[in-house]
C-alpha cells in the first residue's frame, strides 16, 4: 500500500510540484495589496495560456505564432454568453436570438469557451497538423491575423474595434488557481498518455518516428485541439478578469509574451512552461512598476512609456543567449530516487528519458 | 603534417569517434576506411573545422586547429571535398570554380584555373552551364577541381567514389594517383576499402568510432586482414566470450 | 477601361513595394535561415530617421535614412544575431521576434507611442495625368525604383565576387565556407542589402502615410513574410514574384470584393497564404530544414 502511494507520488511529482508552486503563488498573492492581487490573477492566467501553448508547441516541437487566436475565441465566446441579457441587447443589438438570450454561469461558460476554441481548432487543424517547422509557425500566424481581422470587422458579434464590455467579473485568485491546476493536470496527463509520448517521439526524431509508423499529423492534431481547449479556457479567464477588451488584446503582444515565457522557461517541459510564465510575469510587473516611476530618497525617476517592454525584451534576449534551452532545460521536477536505487544511466531527469523508455509500437500493440 | 591526437567527437549524448589517433606525413596518401557509421565522415568534418571535438588535439603543420572555422582552415592549406560532392547546382561551373579564387590576383587565378581545366577537360567546355546539369562523374571532377583551386597542401576527400559507376570510380582513383604523384598530401575517407587501401601508402581502419587496425599497404593489404578488421566487432565479442568462458571454467 | 488602367497602376505599384519588402526578408533567409521579424523595425527606424532629419534638405534627409538603416541592420547582425550563429530556425525566429519587440518598445520610449508627422519632398505626391488616367508620382517612383533596384541586385549577384559568394552561401552555407567563403562577411553584406531595401521601403511608406509610429513596421514585415513564403523561401526571384503577386491580389480583392466583405480582404489574403502553404506543404519553406540533419 505504502509502496503504491510512493509510486504514485513519484509518477505524479512533476505535476504535484507545479501545483505546489501555483498554490504558493496564489496564497502569497492573496495576502498582498489589491494591485498585486490582480497581478497574481494575471500570473495564473498567463500560466494557463503558456501551458496551453506548450501542449502543442512543446510536445510537438513545432512553434506556433497563432495559438492566441484560441484565446480570442474563448474570450469572445465568454463575452457573448455571459454578458447580462439586458446589457447585451444594448451592446450587441444584432446578435442572433439564442445567443442574445443566453446568460451562462462561470463554469459552463468556461467549458463553452474551451469547446468553441476546439471547434475552431477543428476547422484549421487539418491543414496545420500537416505542416512542419517554419511553415506551420507562419500558417498559424496567418490564422492569428485572420482571427484578428475578423474580430475588428465583424461588428455585429465583436463590436469591432470598439471595446467589448460588460463581461461579468468572476475570475478570482481562487477560481483562476482552480482552472490553472486543471489545465496543468490536463497538460500533464496528455504528455504522459501514449499519444503524448508518441508526439514527443516525433519531436526528438521525426524520421525515426515516421519509421516507427507514428502518424505525425494525427498526434499533432490531438495536441493541437487540447492546446486549443486550454488556451480557450485562458481566454475565458481573461474575459472574466478584465471585463472589457478589444481584439488587439489577442494579437501580437500577447503572442510574443506567451512565446517568450515558454522559451525562457524551456519549451520542452511542462515545468518550463509554468516556471517561464511565472518568472516572466513577475518580472514584467516589476519592470512595469519601474516604468510608472520610482522614488529612491531624493532621487525620483519619472519613468516613460515602453520602458518596461524594452527591459522585458532585453531580458528575454539575454535569456535566449545564455540559456538557449530555457530555465528548466527541458526537465521536469522529479522526485529523485536515493542514489543506491539509481541504476547507472537510468537516473537522468527530464522528459526525454520518458520518451526514450517508451517504445511507441509496444504501446500500440 | 596532420596529427589527430586522441580525439573524441560526439553529437549530443552519442559518441561518434572515440580516442582516435592518426597521422598524415608530408607527401603521403593516407586512407581512413571502415563500415558505414564508423565515424569516418565525422573525423574528416572535425579536421575541416565543421565540428569541434570534445577532447583531444588536431594539429596541422604543428599548429592546433581544433575549433577553427572552416574558411580559415582553407586559407591555411587544408581543403575538403565533401561527401556527396556538394557542388553549387544553381551556380555555373565557372562560378563554382572561381569561388575559391576570390582575392587571388587575376593572372594567378587564370593560371590556376587553366591548370585544373587541363586536368579535367570535360569541365572546360561547360564553364557557363549550371553545375546542376553535369553528370555525376563530372560533378565529382568539379568538386575535386574546386578543392584543388583552394591550393591545398593537404587534400581531404570524403567518399569520392560514392554513387559513381565502376568506370567513373576508376577515373576518380586515377585522378587521386596523379595528385599523389604530384606531391599533394591526401587523406581519403572511403567505404570502398579495398580500392582505398590499395591506393594509399598507409591506412587506418575504424569501426564504431574506434581504431581497429592501421598499417602500410603491405601490412594490411591482404584482403583477409582487412575483412577481419571489418568484422572486428563481432569476432572480438566472440573472442571475448570465449575468454570469459575459459576464465569462468578455471 | 480607364478604371482598369487605374487599378492596374495601383496593383503594379503596390506589388513593387511588396516585392521590395520581400527581397529584404528573403535575402537574409536564403543565407542564414532566419526569418527576421525585426526587418519591420528597420523600416520603422528609417521612418524615424526621416522624422528626425525633417528640417534638413531632402537629399540629406534621404541619405540619413539610408545610412542610419543600413548601420542599424549591420548592428543588428553583429549584436543580436551573431551570438546565435548555428541556432535552429525557431530559435532564430524567436530571437528576431524579441528583437522586434524590443525595438518597438524602445521607439515608444524615445518618441512616444503617438504618430509623428513626417514631410517628404513634394515631388512624391504630385499627380500625373495622362489622358483620362491620373496617378500619383509616388506610384511611378515606386515602380521605377524597384525595377532599378531589382536589376541592380541581379547584376550584383551575377557579376561581383561577393554576389557569387552570396548565391553559393544561399545554396549551401557549409560548403561555401569549405571553399573559403567568409561566413560573417557574406552575412554582413546580406544584412547591408536587407537594410538598404528597408530604407527605400521606409521612404516609400512614409511618403505615402506621412507619419512614423513605433509599430509602423509590423504590417510590412508580415506582408514580406507572406510574399517570401508564396515565392518559396530562399529564392530571391521567387520572393520578388511573391510580392508582386500579393500586391496585385490585394488590389484585385479591393476591387472585386463586395462592400460588405471588403474589410475582410486581409483575412482573405492570409487564408490564401494558408492555402499556398498547404498546396506546397514541403514547399521551398521546409526543404532546407529537412536537409539540415547530420
Amino acid at each position: 500500500m505504502k509502496k503504491n502511494g510512493e509510486k504514485f507520488l513519484r509518477a505524479g511529482w512533476p505535476a504535484i510540484s507545479l501545483i505546489g508552486i501555483l498554490v504558493v503563488v496564489a496564497v502569497v498573492g492573496a495576502n498582498l495589496n489589491p494591485v498585486n492581487q490582480r497581478h497574481t490573477i494575471e500570473i495564473l492566467i498567463n500560466v494557463v495560456l503558456v501551458v496551453g501553448l506548450y501542449v502543442f508547441a512543446g510536445n510537438s516541437g513545432v512553434l506556433s505564432f497563432g495559438q492566441m487566436s484560441f484565446m480570442s475565441i474563448g474570450a469572445y465566446t465568454t463575452a457573448l454568453f455571459t454578458i447580462p441579457v439586458i446589457q447585451k441587447a444594448f451592446l450587441l443589438p444584432s446578435l442572433p436570438g439564442f445567443i442574445g438570450s443566453a446568460e451562462l454561469a462561470p463554469i459552463p461558460a468556461a467549458l463553452l469557451a474551451g469547446a468553441m476554441a476546439v471547434v475552431f481548432g477543428l476547422i484549421i487543424v487539418f491543414p496545420i497538423s500537416r505542416l512542419s517547422g517554419l511553415a506551420a509557425a507562419l500558417a498559424m500566424f496567418a490564422v492569428l491575423v485572420i482571427v484578428y481581422q475578423v474580430g475588428i470587422n465583424w461588428e455585429a458579434v465583436t463590436r469591432g474595434t470598439r471595446t467589448m464590455l460588460g463581461v461579468p467579473i468572476n475570475t478570482t485568485i481562487w477560481s483562476a488557481l482552480a482552472w490553472t491546476i486543471i489545465c496543468v493536470l490536463i497538460a500533464f496527463a496528455y504528455q504522459r498518455s501514449s499519444s503524448g509520448l508518441r508526439l514527443r517521439a516525433t519531436r526528438e526524431d521525426e524520421f525515426a518516428a515516421k519509421a516507427a509508423a507514428i502518424s505525425i499529423p494525427r498526434e499533432r492534431a490531438i495536441a493541437f485541439l487540447i492546446s486549443a481547449f486550454v488556451v480557450g479556457i485562458g481566454g475565458y479567464l481573461y474575459a472574466q478578469f478584465q471585463g472589457a477588451f478589444t481584439p488587439a488584446a489577442f494579437y501580437t503582444h500577447v503572442t510574443f509574451l506567451t512565446i517568450a515565457m515558454l522559451v525562457v522557461g524551456g519549451q520542452r517541459s511542462l515545468a518550463g512552461a509554468v516556471v517561464g510564465a511565472v518568472t516572466v510575469s513577475i518580472l514584467s510587473f516589476l519592470f512595469n512598476s519601474i516604468e510608472n516611476g520610482v522614488s529612491a530618497g531624493p532621487i525620483h525617476f519619472a519613468g516613460r512609456d515602453g520602458l518596461s517592454d524594452t527591459a522585458l525584451a532585453a531580458f528575454i534576449l539575454l535569456a535566449l543567449l545564455f540559456r538557449r534551452d530555457g530555465i528548466m532545460r527541458g526537465r521536469e521536477f522529479e522526485l529523485r530516487r536515493p542514489g543506491w536505487m539509481r541504476r547507472s544511466g537510468g537516473g537522468a531527469v527530464g522528459g526525454k528519458p520518458a520518451v526514450a523508455n517508451t517504445d511507441p509500437q509496444a504501446k500500440e500493440a | 603534417m596532420l596529427e589527430l591526437d586522441g580525439i573524441t567527437i560526439g553529437y549530443g549524448k552519442t559518441t561518434a569517434v572515440e580516442n582516435l589517433t592518426l597521422r598524415v606525413e608530408q607527401g603521403e596518401a593516407v586512407s581512413l576506411v571502415g563500415p558505414n557509421g564508423a565515424g569516418k565522415t565525422t573525423t574528416l568534418s572535425a579536421v575541416a573545422g565543421l565540428l569541434r571535438p570534445r577532447s583531444g588535439a588536431i594539429r596541422f603543420e604543428g599548429r592546433e586547429i581544433a575549433g577553427e572555422p572552416p574558411e580559415r582552415l582553407v586559407r591555411s592549406g587544408l581543403a575538403l571535398v565533401p561527401e556527396g560532392r556538394q557542388i553549387f547546382a544553381t551556380l555555373t561551373v565557372g562560378e563554382n570554380l572561381r569561388l575559391p579564387l576570390a582575392g587571388t590576383p587575376k593572372a594567378e587565378a587564370a593560371t590556376a584555373l587553366a591548370r585544373q581545366l587541363d586536368r579535367f577537360p570535360a569541365l572546360a567546355g561547360r564553364l557557363d552551364d549550371p553545375a546542376g546539369g553535369l553528370s555525376g562523374g563530372q560533378q565529382q571532377q568539379l568538386a575535386i577541381a574546386r578543392a584543388l583551386l583552394c591550393s591545398p597542401r593537404l587534400l581531404l576527400l570524403d567518399e569520392p567514389s560514392l554513387g559513381l559507376a565502376p568506370l567513373l570510380v576508376d577515373a576518380v582513383f586515377q585522378t587521386l594517383a596523379e595528385l599523389r604523384d604530384e606531391g599533394v598530401t591526401v587523406l581519403l575517407v572511403e567505404q570502398n576499402a579495398v580500392r582505398a587501401v590499395e591506393f594509399a601508402d598507409r591506412s587506418y581502419v575504424i569501426n564504431a568510432g574506434r581504431l581497429v587496425l592501421s598499417g602500410s599497404r603491405e601490412e594490411i593489404g591482404h584482403r583477409e586482414t582487412l575483412a577481419a578488421s571489418y568484422l572486428g566487432s563481432t569476432t572480438a565479442i566472440a573472442d571475448a566470450a570465449e575468454v570469459d568462458r575459459k576464465e569462468g571454467d578455471s | 477601361m480607364t478604371a482598369l488602367i487605374q487599378h492596374a497602376i495601383d496593383a503594379v505599384s503596390l506589388g513593387s513595394l511588396y516585392a521590395l519588402l520581400a527581397l529584404g526578408v528573403a535575402m537574409i533567409f536564403g543565407i542564414m535561415n532566419l526569418l527576421n521579424f525585426a526587418y519591420g523595425e528597420l523600416i520603422m527606424i528609417g521612418a524615424y530617421s526621416l522624422y528626425v532629419s525633417r528640417d534638413l534638405p531632402w537629399p540629406v534627409q534621404l541619405a540619413v535614412c539610408l545610412i542610419v538603416v543600413i548601420a542599424a541592420s549591420l548592428a543588428m547582425d553583429r549584436l543580436a544575431f551573431r551570438p546565435f550563429r548555428g541556432a535552429s530556425a525557431p530559435v532564430l525566429l524567436v530571437t528576431s521576434f524579441a528583437l522586434s519587440f524590443a525595438l518597438q518598445s524602445l521607439a515608444t520610449v524615445i518618441f512616444g507611442s503617438r504618430a509623428k508627422g513626417v514631410s517628404l519632398p513634394s515631388f512624391f505626391d504630385e499627380s500625373i495625368t495622362i489622358g483620362s488616367v491620373s496617378f500619383s508620382s509616388l506610384n511611378l517612383v515606386t515602380v521605377v525604383l524597384v525595377i532599378v533596384l531589382v536589376g541592380g541586385l541581379a547584376t550584383f549577384l551575377r557579376q561581383t565576387t561577393v554576389g557569387v559568394q552570396m548565391r553559393a552561401a544561399a545554396e549551401n552555407f557549409t560548403t561555401a565556407r569549405l571553399v573559403g567563403v567568409k561566413a560573417d562577411r557574406v552575412i554582413a553584406v546580406a544584412f547591408a542589402l536587407s537594410g538598404f531595401s528597408a530604407a527605400v521601403a521606409a521612404i516609400l511608406i512614409v511618403a505615402q502615410r506621412g507619419t512614423a509610429t513605433p509599430t509602423l513596421g509590423v504590417s510590412p514585415v508580415l506582408i514580406a513574410f507572406v510574399a517570401t513564403i508564396i515565392g518559396g523561401l530562399g529564392s530571391l526571384y521567387g520572393a520578388a514574384f511573391g510580392g508582386m503577386l500579393l500586391g496585385v491580389l490585394t488590389v484585385v480583392l479591393q476591387v472585386v470584393l463586395p462592400d460588405s466583405l471588403a474589410p475582410y480582404r486581409e483575412a482573405f489574403l492570409y487564408a490564401g497564404v494558408i492555402v499556398v502553404l498547404l498546396a506546397r506543404p514541403q514547399g521551398l519553406v521546409v526543404v532546407k530544414a529537412l536537409f539540415e540533419r547530420v
